[in-house]
Formats: C-alpha cells, sequence, structure tokens
C-alpha cells in the first residue's frame, strides 16, 4: 500500500505512526466480523532455499503475504526489516551502490526514475508469462518505456473512491449513487451535508499532499496525463485538465463541508468516531488503517462507491499511491525475488493474503474470484469486489506517473502553490502556469 | 637549514626557502613519528566520515543528479535556482522569524530560571532541575503527538480552554501565525531544560565574594542580577546564544512533526524551514544536487550568524 506521491518519506511516517498504535489492533480487527478469503492449499516446496531482505513501513501488506509464502517455501527466510525511515536509507543505499534489499515497495514515479537507469531488476520474462492476469491500468506502472521491458511486479492497486456513512446519508435524505457526476450531484451532496453542519472530505490546512492527491484524481478523471506527458518530455501540469481539477478542488472547498484537520492525525479518527465528518474521498488501501484506527461502533456502517464523473463517460476513479514491488539490480537473489513477487501479486495464495491485509491486488483470478465475495469490517454487509473491480477495470491508461511526477506534486511544486489557488488567492490559470514554469524548470532532472 | 643542492641535487629547480620549508615539515613528522601515528586513527576517521563526504558534497553541489545513474554537471545552477528561489526566501524569512522571538526568550528565560534554581532559598531544587531536563530527553514525535492534541482546532484542550474563558478558538495548526506560535512552543518547551542546566552550571561558576562585595555596596537582588550574574555570566550566555543560534538555523524535528502532512511547511509555508526544505528536495524530490547546495548555504548563514554574535559580544566588551 501507499500514498499520495507516494516518494514521500512523509506520508509513511504518518502510517507509520499509527502503525505504532494500532498494528496490534489490525491483526485483531482482521477476524472479527468480515468474510476473508481464506488462502488457497498449497503444496510445500522444501527444495527452495535461500534469503530475501525486505524494508518497508510497519503493519504492511506483504506481511500477511510473507506468512503464505513461508508456508509453501519454509527453507526459504525472509527478513523484513520494517523501519520508519526507509524510503531515506533505500534511496541512500541506491546512491551508494550497496546495500539495498532484495525487495522494495516502490513508488511508481520511483520505478520510472529508478528503472530508467537500469538500477532495477528486469521482470519482462517473469511478467510476459502472467500479464493477462494483470489489470492493464497498474502493469503499466512497472513498465518502463525507454528500456522496453518491467522493472517490478505491479503491487497495490490504488483505485479510489468514496467512503461515506449509510446510515448518516439516510438520516439526511442523501443518495449516494454509483454513477455520479461531480457537477452538479456531488456538490450537491457536500452542500447539503455543510448545511446539517457535518463534514465531507479532508483538507488538511495549506492543502498539503492530500490536495495533490485530488488533484491525481481528477486530471486524470478530467482525461489529463499528469504532470508531463507520459514520455517525460513535456510539462502538461497547466493545460485544461488540469485546471478543470484545480477549479473542480476550489468548487468542493467553496460548499464549506471539508474537513480541516491533518491527514490521519487523532483529530481526523476523532471527526469519525463522533459522526462528524460522514463522507471522504480515499484509496483502496486506505481501509486497512481505518480499521486499525476507528472505534468498533462505527465499523460496518461505512459505504463504499466508485467516484463521482468529471466528464460523461469519463473515469470514475484515480490513483492515489499504490506500489510496485521491485528488486534493485544489484540483488544477489533475482530468481528468488522474481518467485516472491510472482507468488505476491501473480498467484492466488498472495492475492487472497493481499486483499485480506486491504489493499486490492491486480491478479484478474482473485478479482473475479474470492474478491467478488468480499466483505469488510469497515463496510459492513456490503460485498466490495464487484465496486471495487470495476474501477480497476475503469483506470485511465492515459494517467501516468512519471520519473517527474513525485516532485511535481510535491512540496516545492504543487502541494505548496495549489492551496491559494484553492482560496481564491491566486488566480487558477496564472498559478497554474507558475507552477507549471517551476516544473518546466527542474524537469531536465529527471530526464536519463 | 638542508640546502636546495642537498635535497634535489639539482641547482636551480627550487627556490631555498620552499625546499627548506618542505624539508623542515618532513623532518618534523619523521621526528614525531610515534606522536602522530597515536592520533592518526581521529584523522583517519574524521577524513572517512567528515571530510570526505564534505568534499563530495560540494562536488556534488555542482550536479545534477538523482540518486542513481552519472551525475551531471550543472555548474552554479543549483545554487542560481536556490538563490532565486521564492520558496527558500519565505524559509529563510520563518527562520530569521524563529530567530528573532526565540533567541532572546530562550536566553533570559533560561538565565532566570537558572537563577531562581541557584537560589539556595527554593526548596527541591534537584526535582526542578530533573523537571526542566525532562522535555530534552523526550522523544520529539512523542511531544509532536501531544502538542497535536492540545493544539487541536476542533478538540483540543487549549481551545477548549480559550472558548471557555471567552476568547475563542485560535486555528494553532490551521493558520499562519498560530502554526508558527506553535512551532516556537515546541521548540522553546524542548529548548528550556538543556539552556537552563548550561545557564546553571555558569552560575555556580561565580564567585559569591562577587555578591557579598555587592551587597555591602548596598546592591539589591535586581541590581546583583545584571550588575554581577549578567556580566559575570557573559561567556555563557554567549555559548547559549550560537548554540541557539546554530540549533535555529537548521530547525527541522518540530515543524516537519506538527505538520507531516505538508512536509513540514505548515499553513501558508508558514513553518517551512531551510531544512525542511532541503530534506525534502533531497530525499522526496531525489535532487541531491540541489539539496547539497542548500546545504553549503545553510553552512554559510550559520557561519555568518555565528560571527556577527562573536562581534557584538567583542564590542561589548571593548
Amino acid at each position: 500500500m501507499a500514498k499520495k506521491n507516494f516518494n514521500k518519506s512523509i506520508s509513511r511516517r504518518s502510517f507509520l505512526k499509527m502503525a505504532g498504535v494500532s498494528a496490534a489492533g489490525l491483526a485483531a480487527t482482521t477476524g472479527m466480523g468480515s468474510a476473508f478469503a481464506a488462502p488457497a492449499q498449497q503444496e510445500v516446496d522444501e527444495s527452495l532455499t535461500g534469503t530475501l531482505v525486505f524494508w518497508g513501513h510497519g503493519d504492511h501488506p506483504l506481511d500477511y503475504i510473507r506468512v503464505e509464502f513461508l508456508k509453501k517455501y519454509p527453507n526459504v527466510t525472509l527478513d523484513w526489516q520494517q523501519i520508519e525511515d526507509h524510503a531515506a536509507k533505500f534511496k541512500t543505499a541506491m546512491a551508494a551502490g550497496t546495500g539495498a534489499p532484495d525487495l522494495y515497495w516502490m513508488e511508481a514515479t520511483d520505478v520510472a526514475l529508478y528503472g530508467a537507469q537500469g538500477a532495477l531488476l528486469e521482470t519482462t520474462d517473469m511478467i510476459e508469462q502472467i500479464k493477462d492476469t494483470l489489470i492493464p491500468g497498474k502493469l503499466n506502472e512497472a513498465y518502463v518505456a525507454s528500456m522496453g521491458g518491467y522493472f517490478g511486479m505491479p503491487g497495490d492497486l490504488s483505485v479510489s473512491g468514496i467512503f461515506y456513512r449509510a446510515d448518516i446519508m439516510e438520516e439526511l435524505g442523501i443518495e449516494i449513487s454509483d454513477n455520479m457526476m461531480y457537477e452538479p450531484d456531488f456538490l450537491a451532496i457536500l452542500s447539503q451535508i455543510a448545511e446539517a453542519g457535518k463534514n465531507a472530505v479532508l483538507y488538511p490546512a495549506g492543502g498539503g499532499f492530500v490536495a495533490t492527491a485530488q488533484w491525481s484524481w481528477f486530471d486524470a478523471q478530467f482525461g489529463g496525463s499528469g504532470p508531463t506527458t507520459c514520455d517525460n518530455a513535456e510539462v502538461t501540469i497547466n493545460d485544461e485538465a488540469s485546471i478543470n481539477a484545480v477549479n473542480l478542488m476550489k468548487k468542493i472547498y467553496e460548499t464549506g463541508a471539508t474537513l480541516q484537520a491533518d491527514f490521519w492525525t487523532p483529530e481526523y479518527w476523532a471527526a469519525i468516531n463522533s459522526g462528524q465528518l460522514v463522507l471522504d474521498l480515499c484509496p483502496a488501501w486506505a481501509r486497512g488503517f481505518w480499521e486499525s484506527n476507528i472505534n468498533e461502533d462505527v465499523k460496518g456502517v461505512w459505504r463504499v462507491a466508485p467516484l463521482p464523473r468529471a466528464i460523461p463517460g469519463g473515469p470514475n476513479t484515480g490513483v492515489w499511491g499504490g506500489a510496485t514491488l521491485v528488486s534493485p539490480a544489484t540483488t544477489q537473489n533475482p530468481d528468488l525475488a522474481k518467485i516472491f513477487m510472482q507468488f505476491a501479486f501473480g498467484s492466488m495464495e498472495g492475492a487472497t493474503a493481499a486483499g485480506n491485509w486491504g489493499i486490492i491486488p491486480p491478479y484478474l483470478p482473485y478479482l473475479e474470484g474470492p474478491f467478488q465475495e468480499l466483505t469488510t469490517d469497515l463496510f459492513g454487509e456490503q460485498v466490495i469486489g464487484p465496486i471495487w473491480l470495476d474501477m480497476a477495470q475503469n483506470l485511465s491508461l492515459d494517467y501516468c506517473r512519471t520519473a517527474a511526477y513525485g516532485a511535481a506534486t510535491g512540496a516545492d511544486v504543487l502541494e505548496s502553490s495549489i492551496d491559494g489557488m484553492i482560496k481564491g488567492e491566486v488566480d487558477i490559470e496564472t498559478g497554474m502556469q507558475d507552477v507549471a514554469d517551476r516544473l518546466a524548470e527542474i524537469l531536465p532532472d529527471y530526464q536519463v | 637549514m638542508t640546502t636546495q643542492n642537498q635535497i634535489s641535487g639539482t641547482p636551480g629547480l627550487m627556490s631555498a626557502p620552499q625546499v627548506g620549508r618542505r624539508s623542515s615539515i618532513w623532518h618534523q613528522i619523521w621526528k614525531h613519528r610515534i606522536e602522530y601515528l597515536l592520533i592518526s586513527p581521529f584523522f583517519i576517521i574524521f577524513g572517512i566520515f567528515h571530510g570526505y563526504p564534505l568534499a563530495f558534497s560540494i562536488w556534488l553541489s555542482f550536479q545534477r543528479w538523482q540518486g542513481i545513474g552519472e551525475p551531471r554537471w550543472f555548474g552554479l545552477g543549483n545554487y542560481e535556482r536556490l538563490l532565486k528561489s521564492e520558496r527558500i526566501i519565505g524559509a529563510l524569512g520563518n527562520t530569521i522569524i524563529f530567530l528573532i522571538i526565540l533567541l532572546p526568550i530562550i536566553i533570559g528565560l533560561t538565565l532566570v530560571l537558572a537563577t531562581i534554581l541557584n537560589s539556595p532559598q527554593i526548596k527541591g531544587r534537584k526535582v526542578l532541575r530533573v523537571l526542566y531536563f525532562l522535555p530534552y530527553i523526550t522523544s520529539a514525535v512523542i511531544v509532536a503527538i501531544i502538542f497535536q492534541l492540545l493544539l487541536n482546532n476542533n478538540s483540543g484542550w487549549i481551545n477548549g480552554i480559550l472558548e471557555a474563558v471567552g476568547i475563542g478558538r485560535v486555528g494553532w495548526l490551521i493558520e499562519a501565525w498560530p502554526a508558527r506560535i506553535s512551532v516556537i512552543l515546541m521548540v522553546l518547551w524542548g529548548a528550556t531544560g538543556y539552556n537552563v542546566l548550561i545557564m546553571l552550571g555558569g552560575l555556580q561558576g561565580i564567585p559569591a565574594e562577587l555578591y557579598d562585595a555587592a551587597s555591602v555596596d548596598g546592591a539589591d537582588t535586581i541590581q546583583k542580577f545584571f550588575f554581577v550574574t549578567v556580566p559575570m555570566m557573559r561567556g555563557v550566555i554567549l555559548f547559549v546564544g550560537i548554540t541557539t543560534t546554530i540549533g535555529l538555523l537548521n530547525l527541522f524535528t518540530q515543524p516537519w512533526l506538527l505538520f507531516s502532512s505538508s512536509s513540514g511547511s505548515g499553513p501558508d509555508d508558514a513553518t517551512a524551514t531551510l531544512n525542511t526544505i532541503q530534506y525534502s528536495t533531497a530525499f522526496q524530490a531525489s535532487r541531491y544536487g540541489e539539496a547539497a547546495a542548500l546545504g553549503f548555504i545553510i553552512a554559510i548563514l550559520v557561519i555568518f550568524a555565528t560571527l556577527i554574535q562573536l562581534r557584538l559580544v567583542r564590542t561589548a566588551e571593548a
């Protein structure tokens, strides 16, 4: 799992803060009230040996996959090192050219950056055998065009939707449809929620990475390609789709419904627990963290729906985070690393374990099979599989998280500029032109 | 002195003083080879872990490098980018605001608290010293979580109290100036205890005779503080001033943890500091050359600020 422009360690830090408080909570909740799929029965293979080192944050979907992998390959050693500053540590090891782990949970923007430099293990041979079983929108993120091959295993489908309190919506007389438009449907719903004195849609002070996540969703939904063209050659952050995305964010903010709290802080969870926050836009991977952090009495009353559409017939979802499992080119265990990758997200056992954790693996046999029956603590009796699968198949194939994506949406470009536009302090077209100029200045840094 | 001919056997190639100096240095090194051998571990370790990284960083600051692949020469491009960046100027402004507000408060408050703790009339001084020092050794992450809870807009205790007394809520974590004040409070809370101990150490080194003489001359407590304590503490105050200035110019942890959603920048970039920007430039945006250049700009600022403080003290002494 991952979130926002996920080469940002701070978000991982946020995750870890929560994970520290609630790792046990997740373990406890996973067995309560959810109809989790049982991993398929596996044949034990004692002939496979070796050691793989993984670095990542605590409370990780690969924890579940690890357990299943070891059932099948008991003589393999999986050295899981879950540390807070794994991102900075990983980048330092990659820069040094030595000391990196065999497995790493990498954001798409870094896959593009490192893959284009030949710093990641090429997995084209493995992917070619199973590519028909993987969701195309996610598979794209492991493909590095300049190298003409795949570098990693598509991991977490970061489709995003609406999480909402079904009971409170009913009280307010609001219907959340699976086929809404932002304008006028969704904006009207937000206004109604605001009038009722409730909050919907998190918008932290200053916007921060939550704001740029919203921009990523909406830009993709308006038909944009992201901050740059998919070949990372030209800046598109000031194109029509991008400006429409910021305009939509401004309209959402102006409904008065947004919750001003920092991302996933105690204040945020308190707003959920008290019934103050009744709707939010969330990536699929958020579910596991929500279940770890919200009170028991508000579990089961939430429901999920696709994002509204920005244009008729356009995508009803977008991406935020969603990592790819990679191995550095320097790994001493390339074959074993590939075996783990394929097990993790290209087998029923691995995909089921990942799904049970809370992320959505890109493996179609699982998504079309056991996932279709999945119910969870958070969403109660709602069978969530069909909704998420529909969204996964709706992912825009024209939207790319290139090597420049992380920096473009990060602190010194879009993230620090967008709040003024949302609050009407800066004209959106002028503001986005400034953002584009800044991005154009640094874009050569991210081009090979 | 060893002559040129004795050294090279080739007259006219080198001037005598140069050869003599070089010869003298090698002679001295050879003469004291055991001593040099004994202290060499420090220089070897310093060279590997400080000298080489410093030299590499200087070189890196003139390159474009994403942490992978071959660095590309960028000349002064990174410095040029940084010096014309409005965000860097804004962060420098934030840092100066923190410095102007916090430096006199930390020096004044810690000196007064240390003077009180040094007074024999105060009971439980040892307990108080421990209490003052505790924040310094408490995990910053835990402190940040507690500050977030206290300063929460909707459910924070501070706003609860302010509302109860009729002042109303303050957007401690969601508005620019209150956000800066939140950072200032967190820094002050953490820095006070350590600096009180430093001040206390200085106070205990002032001879009691000076206070006795001041008493004989009719000085009251306030006069003793300003005409005995403060002048005698000048060196310690300078130390606290310089270390605090360096710490504030490198401010990172408090804004980073309090405003994690915005990489430490806070609302309207009000809490962005040079160090939060440096970290995100390196480890989020993967522009290591630019981050290295920013590191040197920060270093120059620290040196400059320290020199100003030293000059001010010398001027005052003169």
